[in-house]
């Protein structure tokens, strides 16, 4: 089987959904890419070139390039939505969400429930999360609770190539709105990705590492790091288990209630900021729900409650590292009542 | 006396094996050891297996240690007479690892991919292997079972393929094969089977098929006689015994590798050789769009209630000359009573193997089949 990059396996899962069924459309900022100059078409294809090749395949009626209005993309797909096509909305920066935050909680998140199941909302929001490209404070923010707050949106957090192509897949089928984070730093990281279609079934974690000792929650890229502590860990006898929830919501709660009551220690890593978080919300739920199992306090990894920072040093101790997860780890595994 | 100086390598077990752990050594260094002497276990991300010794001669050196983890070719091992001196071994060690990191860097592991056939209106996926420098024996096709595929004979197909061209193919619905299937039912698979074979031009071929594989093997035999040298079944379905309802069942609902479990153990007398690797492929096959329909369509229409094909009637009729193999601890098909077969049809029994019999008893059973291909040749 081929290897391919995450970012090929996004490209993937839109070119065989747009095949399969043509109500789904892609729109967004530069999707299309090289319009209106005199160069080549599709000269880029989306700021991280994921849409590269759509417009050659779909033509500008199915990959329509949009204004720099985030407020019209969202409504326009939103509303299209609702009249039978099955748009894939390019949210380019998670960090934009607050200038069409409105359209997307509440109005697309609405009408399945005003409407009384008579309405299908089918829209999925493309969105770029995470840190360490130094982007500054307004392009690095990992912004996935918020959507998880609102009831009526799903929120999917692939951590690699397999997952994010059967993720995507399953996202473009459903019939509610969506919200799909791509983490920067992920898109060059490589995963065996079969050619053929397939869905990964949204609330089913994964467990990237079995063990009976220490449970990792851990989410998007933070699953790396997380399996490289398990790996590293490993070599001195601690046997850590990597659960990685794949989507914020649905979240499989009992895959994770199940993995807490065998190991009796959770450390939680998270890269957006600790409050009402999904560290906050995973603790919360371990803590009513296997209470009795806890051998040791919860431990969180997050970033701290400022912005992320600018300058490049600040930034890398900002997020989550492997040694603040294995400093975590060994905590629990050493706390005595 | 001979000063010939023979390196026994990672083996290769199967496409995707890139590496393999040494696990345990069964002899040491010294000992003498013989051809087909089980020596090393080793254990790839998918399954563990034992090694056999590729030569026979004393064990001058072991160069993997237990616990180590090398990728295929790299040395185990040599096996050497006692004329040879330890500085010419020393030298030969010393040269194959040099020599192999020098290619390992420059080449990869490309090796035989699959390839692909148009086969009437499906599209069938299958791997070849053939000796390298003479034609061999008559071909022989190797077809798969229920919810496997073409990677099932990674511990026979090669080590048939020494000594004839080896066509290893994924049924309709399975592998790399069309997942539409419009013939579910028993005589629309081995048509399929029959259609690979026109699409390949093999005129005449040794049929080996594992489970409801192995229906469809017999099956073609009496439908296309002339077109078959010699039928193998391992585990074979068509018999007339029983299939273990709660294999299909949970084998087709299985969403999630925990409940894959409960299946894939049924397959195997040691249940330990499920591993998660195994486990996930699984999964990740039913992800694919098309299997579940094609396989619920399957396992209606050839394998649960009245529809399972009971051969036993027509099996006396097959010209071609049968061996039937079984795993004596089969818990999918019910074992038949072999006393009780035609007498074209010669029984071999693995006491310690389960449904996956060219698995757990690979070796054995690779050696059993190329004896009896061997005859019919």
């Amino acid at each position: 089987m081929a290897k391919k990059t995450y970012r090929q396996a996004i490209s993937e899962a839109l070119f065989h959904e747009m095949r399969r069924d043509e109500r789904v459309i892609v729109m967004g900022e530069d999707v299309a890419g090289g319009q209106g100059g005199t160069g080549q078409i599709d000269a880029y294809g989306g700021v991280l070139g994921v849409t590269k090749g759509l417009i050659g395949e779909f033509g500008p009626e199915r990959v329509i390039d949009t204004p720099i209005t985030e407020s019209a993309i969202m409504g326009a797909a939103a509303g299209a939505a609702t009249q039978g096509l099955r748009p894939v909305a390019e949210l380019m920066f998670v960090d934009f969400l607050g200038v069409c935050f409105d359209q997307i909680y509440n109005q697309a998140a609405k009408f399945r429930y005003m409407f009384g199941g008579k309405a299908v909302t089918p829209l999925v929001i493309r969105t770029m999360i995470g840190g360490g490209l130094r982007a500054a404070a307004q392009h690095s923010q990992t912004l996935y609770s918020i959507f998880t707050h609102i009831p009526g949106l799903k929120v999917v957090v692939p951590s690699n190539a397999y997952d994010a192509k059967g993720l995507l897949i399953q996202a473009i089928r459903d019939d509610d709105p969506v919200i799909f984070c791509e983490h920067k730093l992920l898109y060059d990281t490589e995963a065996d990705v079969p050619d053929e279609a397939y869905t990964i079934p949204f609330g089913e974690a994964e467990f990237t590492r079995e063990g009976d000792d220490v449970t990792i929650v851990a989410f998007s890229r933070m699953v790396h790091l997380a399996n490289q502590v398990a790996d590293k860990l490993a070599k001195d006898g601690i046997e850590v288990e990597v659960v990685d929830p794949r989507t914020t919501s649905p979240l499989d709660e009992d895959s994770i209630i199940e993995s807490v009551e065998n190991t009796g220690r959770l450390v939680i890593v998270d890269e957006a900021p600790p409050r009402c978080s999904m560290a906050g919300d995973i603790a919360g739920l371990v803590a009513r729900e296997a209470f009795g199992a806890l051998k040791a306090p919860i431990e969180a990894v997050t970033c701290p409650h400022t912005p992320v920072p600018f300058s490049p040093a600040l930034e890398d101790l900002y997020i989550p590292s492997a040694e603040k997860i294995e400093a975590a780890v060994r905590k629990v595994m050493e706390y005595k009542p | 006396m001979s000063s010939e100086i023979i390196p026994i390598k990672v083996p290769k077990w199967g496409l995707a094996m890139e590496e393999g752990t040494i696990i345990t050594w069964h002899v040491a260094e010294g000992d003498h050891i013989a051809k087909g002497d089980e020596i090393v276990d080793i254990e790839s991300s998918k399954i563990a297996n034992v090694l056999e010794a590729p030569a026979s001669g004393p064990l001058r050196r072991i160069v993997a240690a237990e616990g180590e983890v090398l990728p295929v070719g790299a040395l185990l091992g040599v096996v050497a007479d006692e004329s040879v001196d330890d500085d010419t071994i020393d030298a030969f060690i010393a040269d194959y690892q040099e020599r192999f990191a020098k290619e390992a860097a420059e080449a990869g592991s490309a090796g035989p991919s699959p390839e692909t056939v148009d086969a009437g209106s499906l599209t069938l996926e299958y791997l070849k292997l053939a000796p390298a420098d003479f034609e061999g024996g008559v071909p022989a096709v190797l077809i798969h079972g229920f919810g496997g595929d073409k990677n099932n004979w990674l511990f026979n197909q090669a080590p048939l393929a020494e000594h004839r061209a080896t066509y290893a193919l994924d049924l309709p619905g399975h592998g790399g094969s069309t997942k539409k299937v419009d013939r579910p039912d028993l005589d629309g698979l081995t048509d399929a089977v029959i259609a690979f074979l026109d699409a390949l031009e093999l005129e005449q071929v040794n049929l080996i098929g594992h489970s409801m594989g192995g229906a469809v093997a017999l099956n073609l035999a009496l439908k296309a006689p002339d077109r078959v040298n010699a039928v193998v079944t391992v585990n074979g379905a068509g018999y007339g015994t029983a299939v273990n309802p709660d294999y299909i069942t949970n084998f087709l609902g299985a969403k999630k590798r925990r409940d894959m479990k409960a299946a894939a153990e049924l397959l195997f007398a040691d249940s330990a050789l499920v591993t998660r690797d195994m486990l996930e492929d699984m999964i990740r096959f039913k992800r694919l769009d098309g299997v579940e329909e094609a396989l619920k369509a399957i396992a209606e229409a050839t394998l649960l209630g009245e529809n399972l094909p009971d051969l036993r009637a027509r099996l006396g009729d097959i010209k071609a000359p049968i061996l039937g193999l079984w795993g004596a601890k089969d818990q999918v098909i019910t074992v038949p009573d072999t006393a009780a077969l035609p007498e074209n049809i010669k029984a071999h029994l693995f006491d310690d193997a389960g449904h996956m019999a060219h698995m757990e008893a690979a070796n054995e059973a690779n050696e059993i089949i190329e004896a009896f291909l061997e005859e019919q040749d």
